[in-house]
């Protein structure tokens, strides 16, 4: 089972050592667009500047322990599997209320992350859902827009 | 002023209506949260959070701790009656809590992790109230040097204490101090990491940062797990909740034993309620003449752990309240909240707010004796509760999470923050790279860096200080012990024990 296939995601075990250590090299490029300053006064570049380089010698000592770990146990433990459904299924739900909810409303936004969910879930219970989903937005209408008045409305462009 | 007199203040402030009000809000609210496996403590403070803009900052702040110390009470339900912790910190109690209510022993179960709940708070309150004005009495005398030293204490025993890989946490505390420098440089008003976007020149939202990492993240990994099936209760009377005489005399001792282990644990930054239950059930695993009952419904099982969680809860106050540092992920966004309030905790906190903290001390019993009273008569109610499929709760409780950092600060850049750290979460916690300390390092990253600048001034960048001032020597020291116990495991093994690999230390 070893041998993955080609589609199934399965990064090898050395990827979130590598990707800590770009995120400290990225950093540390932003960080000296910053005036350093001096020890007396280090200033607003300094300070992100030694993080950014203590987060590269983490990403290292990652890198190094899973070498470790991968010299102790060779053979691949069965891993979880990755959530992609659920994954995307709450991305895009989350995005589409974002992008929404100014421009028709809480009560349409609730509802359509609702079904964009149910969507990704596969479920068959629509009723319960549709429930679930009135009250939900009956209860947030109540609670935010009506009780702490924020600016959005329940229904349309606020 | 003296503790007497504290009392009197404290006893004053968290007997107002008001504050009584909010108390229940906040126990209530967290024993829901707790009872609900999915939806953690930490999500409903960061979500309570925005509504409490319009409070009073003590009235708030009553609020939130209830969430957090009620959640501890409503996470062992779910852990008996279905096996799935209501909260990570009540997984422990799983073990002996499910193979009572198979017995048909629930009601009793429940009852016993209720008085344990309140013997192992209502002890470790006692010591928030003698250790925290006496540890911010001496830390007044602090410098700049000393501050940096002992944040970089409680940052360093966060990441090497934890269940996992010291080093990822060690890299997420890193990365969770580089969150915290994004925003506007306050030493010079220079723009950091903003990208050119004008919703960052604040920085990134607590709020958004705290639910999209525990939050978003907790519900993606949550979706497809299987639900566990409810032990049934039927009608629940009050004489099969009541312990037996031989039974009251079981729990007693591995009670107390569970207390003090939790109010050491707690008090220590960066050792949450996890791994406070964890070892109380180790410790009475390891002593009892009985270790084969453990596993099959032994009630010291629960008693422990149950004692354990919640004292470690009220005592991670101690460093919070006297010293402004915050031991675990909770803890810090109660801090958050405090800031977001204009109140900086730290030493100065019990002179220049004394009816905050009294208050707020007193409301921890005050809410206390609530949870007792409310657990017992509502258990069919949150039976109830369990009983809803979460692909019905989850979406609802996206929307909450979507609105409520909407309402933070009436922006729904916000919501796309939430959506990012969601994500970076999941992906964080799929590759084992705990949480917390990137909460903890986001909330004192600037703290961090305004004492290191103020040190280098003072001590005219001469870097040594941090060595020659005897305070922040002896924390630099501890902090050196911490990080060669990663390189050297078997100091490392001696200071956690045995701990299970499974067991999530995210406790939310």
């Amino acid at each position: 089972m070893a041998s993955s296939p080609a589609f199934s995601f399965r990064p090898g075990p050395y990827l979130p050592g590598v990707v800590v250590i770009l995120t400290g090299a990225a950093v540390a490029a932003g960080a000296l667009n910053y005036p350093l300053g001096s020890v007396l006064r280090p200033g607003p570049g300094f300070f992100p500047l030694g993080l950014s380089v203590l987060l590269m010698l983490m990403g290292l000592g990652v890198l190094i322990e899973a070498r470790a770990t991968a010299r102790a146990a060779p053979t691949d433990t069965p891993e979880e599997p990755f959530h992609w459904g659920a994954l995307i299924g709450t991305v895009v739900s989350i995005l589409a209320f974002g992008l929404s909810v100014e421009r028709i409303g809480f009560i349409p936004a609730t509802l359509l992350l609702f079904a964009i969910c149910a969507a990704f879930e596969g479920g068959r219970d629509w009723r319960r859902l549709a429930l679930a989903a009135l009250f939900i937005a009956g209860l947030g209408t109540a609670v935010f827009l009506w009780g702490l008045g924020l600016p959005l409305s329940a229904f349309g462009g606020a | 002023m003296d503790i007497l007199q504290g009392f009197e203040t404290g006893l004053a402030t968290a007997l107002t209506w008001h504050a009584l009000m909010y108390c229940f809000i906040g126990v209530t609210i967290g024993t829901f949260v707790g009872v609900l496996p999915g939806i953690g403590a930490l999500a409903a403070i960061s979500l309570a959070l925005p509504l409490t803009y319009y409070l009073d900052p003590t009235d708030a702040l009553i609020m939130l701790a209830g969430i957090f110390y009620g959640a501890q009470y409503g996470g062992s339900t779910a852990s008996i009656l279905l096996n799935l912790p209501g909260t990570a910190t009540a997984a422990i109690t799983c073990l002996d809590g499910y193979p009572l209510a198979q017995q048909g022993k629930a009601p009793l179960a429940i009852f016993v992790t209720a008085i344990n709940s309140f013997v192992g708070s209502s002890i470790a309150i006692v010591l928030v109230m003698g250790f925290a004005p006496a540890i911010a009495e001496f830390a007044l005398e602090f410098g700049a040097e000393d501050y940096f030293s002992v944040m970089l204490l409680g940052l360093v025993a966060a990441s090497t204490l934890t269940i996992g890989s010291p080093m990822k946490a060690l890299s997420m505390v890193v990365f969770g101090l580089l969150l915290g420098m994004v925003g506007t440089d306050v030493n010079t008003g220079q723009f950091r990491f903003t990208f050119g976007l004008f919703e960052l020149a604040d920085g990134f939202s607590i709020v958004a940062v705290a639910m999209g990492l525990f939050g978003v993240a907790e519900i993606i990994s949550n979706i497809r797990q299987p639900q566990g099936v409810i032990q049934k209760v039927g009608r629940i009377r009050l004489k099969d909740m009541m312990p037996k005489r031989g039974e009251w005399r079981q729990i007693v001792r591995p009670t107390l034993r569970g207390s003090a282990i939790g109010s050491f644990v707690g008090a220590l930054p960066g050792t949450g309620p996890g791994i406070a239950s964890l070892m109380a059930y180790a410790t009475e695993k390891r002593i009892s003449k009985t270790p084969d009952r453990f596993g099959k419904g032994a009630l010291e099982g629960i008693s422990a752990p149950e004692a354990a969680n919640n004292a470690s809860v009220q005592s991670a106050f101690i460093p919070m309240l006297s010293l402004g540092i915050p031991g675990d992920a909770i803890v810090a966004v109660l801090m958050g909240a405090m800031i977001l309030h204009g109140i900086t905790p730290g030493p100065n906190l019990i002179n220049s707010e004394p009816q905050m903290f009294w208050g707020l001390i007193m409301s921890f019993w005050v809410g206390n004796l609530m949870l007792l009273v409310l657990n017992i008569p509502l258990i069919g109610l949150w039976v109830k509760l369990l009983s809803v499929p979460y692909n019905l709760l989850y979406p609802g409780i996206l929307v909450f999470i979507c609105v409520g950092v909407f309402s933070a600060d009436n922006n729904v850049f916000d919501i796309f923050v939430v959506l990012g750290f969601g994500v970076l979460g999941y992906l964080m916690r799929r590759f084992g790279f705990p949480a917390t300390p990137v909460l903890l390092g986001f909330i004192l990253g600037p703290l961090l860096e305004e004492n290191f600048r103020r040190a280098m001034l003072l001590s005219r960048g001469d870097a040594s200080v941090f060595f020659t001032s005897p305070i922040s020597a002896v924390f630099m020291g501890l902090s050196l012990i911490f990080l060669a116990s990663v390189f050297l495991p078997s100091l490392r093994q001696r200071l956690l024990r045995r701990a299970p690999v499974e067991m999530n230390e995210d406790d939310d």
